[in-house]
């Protein structure tokens, strides 16, 4: 298989432009703060802007869902060879169902399982082999990118779908997702609607809501417009030739499916959306987990968004060029600034209470808030009431799409994410660049 | 493929949905402008009829001084009760607002108070006002948060409560008004809060209720 050499050179920075890379970023940060210190009415301006973005976003969105037709798949005459790759590393917890799964999907053409085990220690290679998996060792260098790489060079099928060792496919999966290649020979991936298997925390069921979104609603408007720039890893079905034509999966890159998708794009290929199947993997269930999961994912777009700089608004790319790929980089950049502005108003109104408290008592009066009727609702409220509205849009067609019923349990999780999950999104992104500025390590 | 009339439909939707949620941020904004631009304008009124009283007792005071005097007391107890609170509802309005621009209800309020503080000073030479009365000229900070202004304007109106005789007037010592700098300078008002009592004594530290309701003779 060729090798796209382009991707696969990535900066080596001295230690001292390291640290000054993370230097810039908390200056950057604090040069923020100094600013919005100064000029409190900023960070309302700050906020009109961003729900301009959002507003324009949420109605492209709309009007793509609302005039662009949905376009159905027809069994192929004859199905495709499939070869199901499962990179797999230290996963003993999981792999047997996830085995299972994938052994358990019906599927009129021939289909392969290999499982390629990146030097486990908890005996999960073992386990694989138990059940009737091919396996494939591979020593030393770890790595899911260069694990599939290995497996993409063994597999014998023309559709190649990366399963994940915590995902459990559902039976029907390949036979819903694999027809969407029929529909063009430019397609070169299609996606699969992600949820959630461990929905029982809170932490767990925020996500739950979240993936519903990501995967549901706007991943199947932007796959009308082949608009998707990630091929989720958890379950995403590619054409051989395609990811043999673009050099396979760049193995320097911390999210190998959102590089794909992009480098895909690159090349010509569409990239399709199938969401008439869940495909439920195991996702973080503390915070220190979901922190090291985002913060990959994280660098990883933004080592993306400078690798791909030249999509950003060019027409050659189309929908990628000109609203995913753009909607990307502005979607971190304003995370980020959310995040700033927030913690801001945090900061400030915790100072301002402190010395509120302090003057009170410096003359002997209890800190009594006289509140004015007329103050409270005001127009931050109005632009993220608006703004919350909107997200509830999303989540309703999202569930309906996924045909799912919700009860009172998620009704915390909604909250906790529309309040919550923002800041902490933020809090993962400022982190992420600091760890990109800094190059620092990061490991499978 | 660009499908561009997607691209102007969503601009489209986008502009008008922002054009609804700041023309209702407006209009939402207008209204509590209003709100305090009315009580601004009562004030102003009041003023005004002080002033006109003023000159009536120029051209026929000394007829009868004790009914022009009475007036006058009326009209002095009636702008003295509002005391700090349209201070504190000027400042709660304009944190919130995003759109109207208070800088000219600002000024205006801050005028008439000094107005009515040049019309309270008058009239205490003009009719010896009650010697039990006392006159408080309140500075404080309003273009940045002064918690200690906030405070002992807080304390303030709970003395002026229970101390009619107590006339409390607030200026603004950072809006560089020029009557107000002069006043300032006359003072000696280097900071805030700052009282200036009866036209003599200026305090400046924040002082507790004992301290202050002594010196403004209402302990």
């Amino acid at each position: 298989m060729p090798v796209d050499t382009r991707t696969r050179k990535k900066k080596q920075l001295s230690p001292l432009r390291r640290v000054a890379g993370g230097v810039a970023v908390i200056v950057g940060f604090l040069l923020l703060l100094w600013l919005l210190w100064n000029n409190p009415r900023y960070s309302l301006w700050i906020l009109v802007g961003l729900s301009a973005i959002f507003f324009f976003s949420f109605s492209f969105y709309a009007i793509v869902a609302a005039f662009s037709p949905d376009r159905k798949p027809v069994a192929p005459a004859k199905w495709p060879t499939v070869t199901i790759l499962m990179p797999s590393y230290n996963s003993a917890a999981t792999i047997r169902q996830a085995v299972a799964a994938a052994q358990a999907m019906t599927y009129q053409g021939e289909k392969e399982l290999i499982v390629i085990d990146d030097s486990s220690t908890d005996g999960s290679d073992k386990i694989a082999e138990q059940m009737g998996a091919r396996v494939l060792r591979r020593k030393g260098d770890r790595g899911k990118a260069k694990a599939l790489n290995h497996g993409i060079q063994q597999a014998k099928g023309e559709i190649i779908v990366a399963l994940d060792s915590d995902t459990f496919a559902p039976t029907d999966a390949l036979e819903k997702a694999i027809p969407y290649f029929g529909l063009d020979a430019k397609i070169g991936a299609v996606t699969l609607f992600i949820t959630v298997a461990n929905a029982k925390n809170m932490l767990e069921r925020i996500q739950q809501l979240e993936y519903y979104i990501a995967f549901g609603f706007t991943a199947k408007t932007m796959g009308k417009v082949n608009g998707l720039i990630v091929t989720p890893g958890p379950m995403s079905a590619y054409r051989k030739s395609a990811l043999e034509q673009v050099g396979g999966f760049d193995e320097k890159n911390m999210t190998e499916d959102m590089e794909i998708g992009l480098r895909l794009h690159e090349y010509g290929w569409k990239i399709e959306c199938c969401t008439e199947t869940l495909v439920p993997t195991v996702v973080p269930d503390t915070l220190s987990k979901l922190y090291r999961q985002r913060v990959r994912w994280y660098r990883g777009t933004i080592d993306n968004i400078r690798e791909y700089f030249h999509m950003f608004l060019n027409s050659n790319y189309h929908d990628i060029g000109l609203f995913s790929y753009p909607m990307t980089a502005i979607y971190v950049a304003t995370t980020m600034l959310v995040w700033t502005v927030i913690w801001f108003n945090v900061l400030a109104t915790l100072a301002d209470a402190a010395a509120f408290v302090q003057a009170f008592l410096k003359v002997g009066l209890t800190p009594t808030l006289h509140l004015e009727p007329l103050a409270l609702v005001n127009t931050t409220a109005l632009l993220v009431g608006a703004s919350i509205a909107v997200w509830l849009v999303f989540l309703l067609r999202s569930i309906s799409i996924a045909k799912v019923k919700l009860g009172p349990r998620h009704v915390l999780p909604a909250l906790l994410i529309i309040m919550f999950y923002p800041t902490l999104n933020s809090f993962f992104y400022f982190a992420s660049l600091y760890k990109e500025a800094t190059k620092s390590e990061f490991s499978w | 493929m660009v499908t561009k009339k997607f691209y102007i439909g969503a601009l489209l939707l986008a502009v008008a949905a922002m054009a609804v949620l700041l023309g209702a941020a407006r209009l939402y904004d207008d209204y509590k402008y209003a709100s305090i631009e009315r009580s601004v304008r009562d004030f102003t009124m009041e003023s005004d009829e002080t002033r006109l009283l003023m000159a009536y007792g120029e051209a026929f005071g000394k007829d009868d001084k004790q009914a022009y005097c009475e007036a006058l007391e009326a009209n002095r107890a009636r702008q003295a009760n509002r005391g700090y609170t349209l201070v504190s509802k000027l400042r709660e309005l304009e944190k919130a607002n995003l759109l109207a621009d208070y800088a000219q209800v600002r000024r205006q309020y801050y005028l008439n108070n000094f107005e009515l503080w040049l019309q309270q000073s008058a009239a205490r030479n003009d009719c010896q006002m009650q010697t039990n009365s006392t006159l408080a000229l309140f500075f404080v900070d309003t273009l940045t948060t002064c918690n200690d202004c906030i405070a002992q304007g807080e304390l303030l109106n709970q003395i002026r409560s229970t101390c009619p005789n107590l006339a409390l007037i607030t200026l603004a010592s950072d809006l560089r008004i020029s009557p107000i700098d002069l006043a300032k300078k006359k003072f000696g008002v280097t900071h805030s809060p700052a009282i200036v009592i009866n036209n003599v004594q200026t305090i400046f530290e924040p002082n507790t209720r004992e301290e202050l309701a002594k010196a403004l003779g209402c302990a």
